[in-house]
């Protein structure tokens, strides 16, 4: 087994402790650090989303997976800085305003930070204006993901989507929501542009849209 | 041919138990109170042994629901505030409840948690006092008391911590889980000591919600290595103190109900929403009982019949479901009463 699998099996079972040495070796073997995050990180964490999607891990695997790559790519990030791009887009993320809730929107986070993305998490409790600052102010936010878990936030939700959607920088980047009252119709009606159900799938379509 | 057939006069009292304190922060209606041939609380406990009731329990009008705000968690749960375990709760009007205050966090790590946590003193409080002040006057020997414990092993270090750390730590430092968690185990047993002493529990509901709205957060494997050693031990500590324990547990957990039975819980309080009450109660009805809550029930004649059918012929039609169902206002019938009547005389057939 080469170092980059070794490295992607590691990361795939959330083993923390070993991945930052896998780095170090598939780095000695010869591999080019661009290949160390893709082949043997980022498309790690792509079966990961997947077995999370199918169900044949949970929320625990998933996470000491993620973990796990953060661990490698803390390691790896001096041997990136002379690489022209190391992410594939940013992200800004948030929960709407009147909604503390957390804990979807940092999955959501970790997973698309694990997909290859930068992510500017905004926190919770997000005013309209801060999202339109945002992603407005960097031109290379090219999503916005949009949380609520309150069916009282909604209106929140959607006073959001169409704040982003007056934005004139609106066609550089595309808008996602979720959370648990969240529904494709609800989506549909508000103008967002992806609706998803879950964190690994979350990640799947931020990187179909850059892709 | 029952021993005791229904008679009309059942139902045709207009009486009620006194008016309970507030509960989960909402105000107590009066509990209405039918001309029952056996008590409530004699009915309840026929579930509990798996014979069959007289009618179908009902939460609204069999049990009296309570939380003794004097409770640290109780009362930072409603209002915020600090919980027993120094946990800053902050209140949320939207959802009229509290939350762990976002951003803060009481221990380092779940490894740190002997030289980091203060285990609360059950007897720092004056449980007598309260019953006398809060309770004596409202309880009734022929209802089931029923003390809610909020934050279960998985909510508790999930308060203490994070969400996220909380799911690794299961994976990575099941050691320091393990101890924590016995010592947890440990103070509900005590806490259920208390509620079957002060206020003559009968039920103990034990909330440690742990799902998605479609699956639970970790695997059924991981419950069983992580989580039912020590359920068991608090359940079979329950049963030996003459208490029974319903599990209330949110999110889509079908997946977990084997091990909840495993683990000696007699019912399972879940969400509707995300899960097949109907199959899951002709699947595990006969290990488990199952509360089924009917949230702002249709008003109309047809909609609210077609709830109390539901509770009478569907879910309970054997006896081992306990409904949570008020009569909404403006309701077309006095649905409280119909599920009443109509249970009585099925499961006297």
């Amino acid at each position: 087994m080469s170092k980059l699998q070794e490295l992607a099996t590691a990361v795939e079972n959330g083993k923390s402790k070993l991945v930052p040495g896998l780095v170090e070796e598939a780095l000695a073997e010869g591999n080019s650090p661009i290949d160390v995050l893709n082949k043997g990180m980022i498309d790690a964490m792509g079966v990961v989303g997947e077995k999370f999607k199918n169900n044949e891990i949970f929320v625990p695997e998933m996470l000491v997976a993620a973990r796990a790559m953060k661990k490698g790519v803390e390691v790896l990030k001096p041997h990136l800085a002379g690489e022209s791009s190391t992410t594939i887009g940013k992200v800004v993320i948030g929960t709407v305003a009147g909604d503390l809730h957390d804990i979807g929107k940092n999955l959501v986070a970790l997973m698309i930070e694990s997909a290859g993305f930068e992510v500017n998490d905004l926190g919770v409790d997000v005013p309209v204006e801060k999202f339109v600052e945002a992603a407005e102010s960097d031109p290379e936010v090219s999503i916005v993901a949009v949380s609520a878990l309150l069916t009282t936030t909604m209106p929140a939700m959607r006073d959001t989507v169409a704040a982003l959607n007056k934005s004139p920088a609106r066609s550089r980047f595309k808008v996602m929501v979720g959370g648990a009252p969240i529904t494709q119709e609800f989506c549909d009606e508000i103008g967002a542009d992806a609706y998803t159900a879950d964190a690994a799938s979350a990640a799947q379509v931020a990187k179909s849209f850059v892709s | 041919m029952s021993n005791y057939p229904f008679d009309p006069k059942e139902i045709s009292v207009d009486e009620y138990y006194p008016k309970m304190p507030p509960l989960y922060g909402m105000d107590m209606a009066p509990t209405r109170k039918f001309n029952t041939p056996i008590t409530p609380k004699e009915n309840f406990l026929r579930v509990c042994r798996k014979e069959k009731p007289l009618w179908l329990p009902n939460m609204a009008t069999d049990f009296a629901t309570i939380q003794p705000i004097v409770m640290p968690d109780a009362n930072a749960r409603v209002h915020g505030g600090i919980d027993w375990f120094g946990i800053q709760w902050e209140y949320e009007p939207l959802s009229n409840a509290a939350m762990v205050k976002p951003g803060t966090r009481r221990l380092s790590d779940v490894t740190n948690w002997e030289s980091e946590l203060v285990f609360p003193d059950l007897n720092a409080i004056d449980w007598q006092k309260d019953y006398d002040e809060t309770y004596k006057d409202c309880l009734s020997d022929d209802l089931v008391v029923n003390f809610v414990i909020v934050n279960g092993l998985y909510e508790r270090l999930a308060d203490l911590t994070s969400f996220e750390d909380t799911l690794c730590s299961f994976l990575e430092e099941p050691e320091a889980v393990e101890a924590l968690y016995t010592k947890l185990t440990d103070f509900h047993i005590e806490l259920m000591k208390i509620a079957k002493k002060y206020y003559h529990a009968t039920l103990i509901t034990f909330h440690d919600d742990m799902g998605t709205q479609r699956s639970s957060f970790f695997s059924p494997e991981l419950f069983r290595e992580v989580m039912m050693p020590h359920y068991q031990r608090m359940n079979k500590a329950a049963h030996d103190m003459g208490l029974y324990v319903m599990f209330h547990s949110c999110g889509s957990v079908a997946n977990q109900l084997p091990n909840f039975i495993e683990s000696g819980f007699d019912f399972w309080e879940g969400q509707d929403a995300c899960n097949d009450k109907d199959a899951l109660m002709e699947q595990y009805g006969d290990q488990i009982g199952m509360e089924v809550m009917s949230l702002m029930p249709p008003t109309d004649e047809k909609g609210l019949m077609d709830v109390v059918n539901r509770y009478v012929y569907g879910l309970g039609k054997n006896g081992r479901c306990l409904a949570w169902h008020s009569t909404p206002k403006g309701a077309a019938f006095d649905s409280c009463a119909k599920i009443y009547e109509l249970s009585r005389k099925h499961l006297a057939e």
